[in-house]
């Protein structure tokens, strides 16, 4: 009786190990091929990326050293409370929120303002919970990590990575929706606080980083719009048309120019001449930053 | 009694080895992540393709990322130990490689390369293996400094 048991348990344990490891893979041997040489590259296998969710598009951690660079001082009474989130009901407001913390997680951290790192890194376990990621987020390690005063690039590390995975299982999930809803969420947090500091400062470097948001709202809306027949991203769509309408006006060029190849001590730089130039009028985002405010306050209910 | 040991024995194994497996792949991560240098982490990219056929076109790993003008990126592959085939990172903008960490005119192998970027623009990342041979890697996306 036992053997037959046993052979059962067997079976069955092999049956499961087959399709763990049929659908974890995480590496995608594409459909199309590139060989080592890049001449036999062709623009299609380039450009066939329509279903792709583009990466590092919110860039909250180069906004964040961006204002260290520029000395801004840090202030904290332009991140986002932590005390709505009982007001966050929907698994859209969680993921979207989720977002809008993660930003101000990035900006605490880059300050090293590791004593308020603590309770943005609780608000957002809370969220991920709420969604069922939670045990992508690495909260005891993030909490030791702020506790001790820890070393900050380490935080950063610890949060991107927490961050990257709860996106990544969202789409392997067969929930992309939030993903890209929580995409939004750090990308319009990232860019109320530019907006913020050039209000404070009038940089010119952060006005133009207002401006050239204009490609990566573009490509924002084109993923919203996989899920547009979803009634909970209705608001966040709504938002992103205003933000679209106030962008309008903004023209972004590309001066040509060559890539210059500096190879020092056995390390690769490359630098990039060809650059993008944004075109646009102190009013132009004056009306940025005005919409940037009224949508980001009414989608985070402040 | 022996089968019955058999029997836990085996299903500790069948449970714990999926485990295993998800840890290697997280230090190899951190490995890579320490391999990049004094940078901040943005993203990682493990990657396991299968060997191509006499014939048939290497398989190639690809992933879009937006870099954004005025920063220093760095861009890090580290091909696994075990793998038969030595990984190479391209990036491109739309159909112009603007870097790879494979010199195809010295044969140099760089594991990592900056790229200071001044066009906010979706780039392609692309990571392949030589003579189109089975390979796992990991690449990692870093943010060295504001330029």
């Amino acid at each position: 009786m036992f053997d037959r048991f046993l052979y059962i348990i067997v079976f069955i344990v092999f049956a499961l190990q087959t399709m763990i490891s049929c659908t974890c893979s995480r590496t995608r041997p594409d459909d199309f091929v590139i060989p080592d040489s890049i001449h036999d590259v062709s623009p299609e296998m380039l450009h066939d990326l329509s279903d792709d969710i583009v990466d590092n598009l919110s860039s909250s951690i180069e906004t964040a050293s961006l204002f260290k660079s520029l000395d801004v001082p840090f202030s904290q009474k332009y991140l986002a409370s932590t005390k709505n989130i009982s007001d966050y009901h929907t698994a859209c407001d969680k993921a979207f929120n989720l977002g809008v913390f993660g930003a101000d997680l990035g900006y605490l951290n880059m300050y090293g303002k590791t004593s308020m790192v603590s309770v943005y890194v609780l608000a957002m376990k809370n969220l991920a919970d709420g969604i069922s990621i939670g045990q992508f987020f690495n909260y005891a390690t993030l909490k030791r990590l702020s506790d001790n005063n820890e070393n900050i690039d380490s935080l950063i590390y610890i949060s991107q990575q927490s961050f990257n995975r709860m996106d990544r299982y969202l789409r392997q999930s067969g929930r992309g929706n939030l993903s890209v809803v929580m995409i939004c969420g750090v990308w319009i947090e990232a860019l109320h606080l530019s907006c913020r500091f050039y209000v404070e400062t009038a940089n010119v470097r952060l006005a133009e980083t207002i401006g050239e948001q204009k490609i990566m709202l573009a490509e924002l809306v084109r993923m919203l719009q996989l899920y547009r027949n979803r009634e909970e991203t209705a608001a966040l769509a709504e938002a992103l048309t205003l933000l679209q309408n106030a962008y309008e006006p903004i023209e972004i060029s590309v001066q040509a120019g060559d890539l210059d190849r500096i190879e020092q001590d056995g390390n690769l730089r490359i630098v990039q001449n060809e650059t993008t130039v944004v075109h646009y009028t102190g009013e132009q985002i004056d009306e940025i930053v005005r919409t940037v405010e009224l949508v980001r306050n009414k989608l985070i209910r402040q | 009694m022996k089968k019955r040991i058999f029997f836990f024995l085996f299903l500790s194994a069948a449970f714990v080895a999926p485990l295993v497996k998800a840890q290697t792949e997280a230090q190899r991560i951190d490995l890579c992540v320490k391999a990049a240098g004094d940078v901040r982490f943005l993203s990682d990219y493990p990657v396991q393709l299968s060997g191509s056929g006499s014939g048939e076109k290497a398989p190639v790993f690809r992933k879009a990322i937006a870099l954004h003008k005025g920063n220093r990126y760095r861009l890090t592959l580290c091909t696994d130990e075990e793998s038969a085939g030595e990984g190479v990172l391209q990036l491109f903008d739309e159909n112009k490689l603007v870097g790879s960490s494979f010199n195809t005119k010295t044969g140099t192998d760089y594991q990592s390369f900056d790229f200071d970027c001044r066009k906010s623009v979706f780039y392609i990342l692309f990571i392949s293996f030589k003579e189109g041979k089975e390979g796992s890697a990991v690449a990692i996306l870093s943010h060295v400094k504001t330029l």
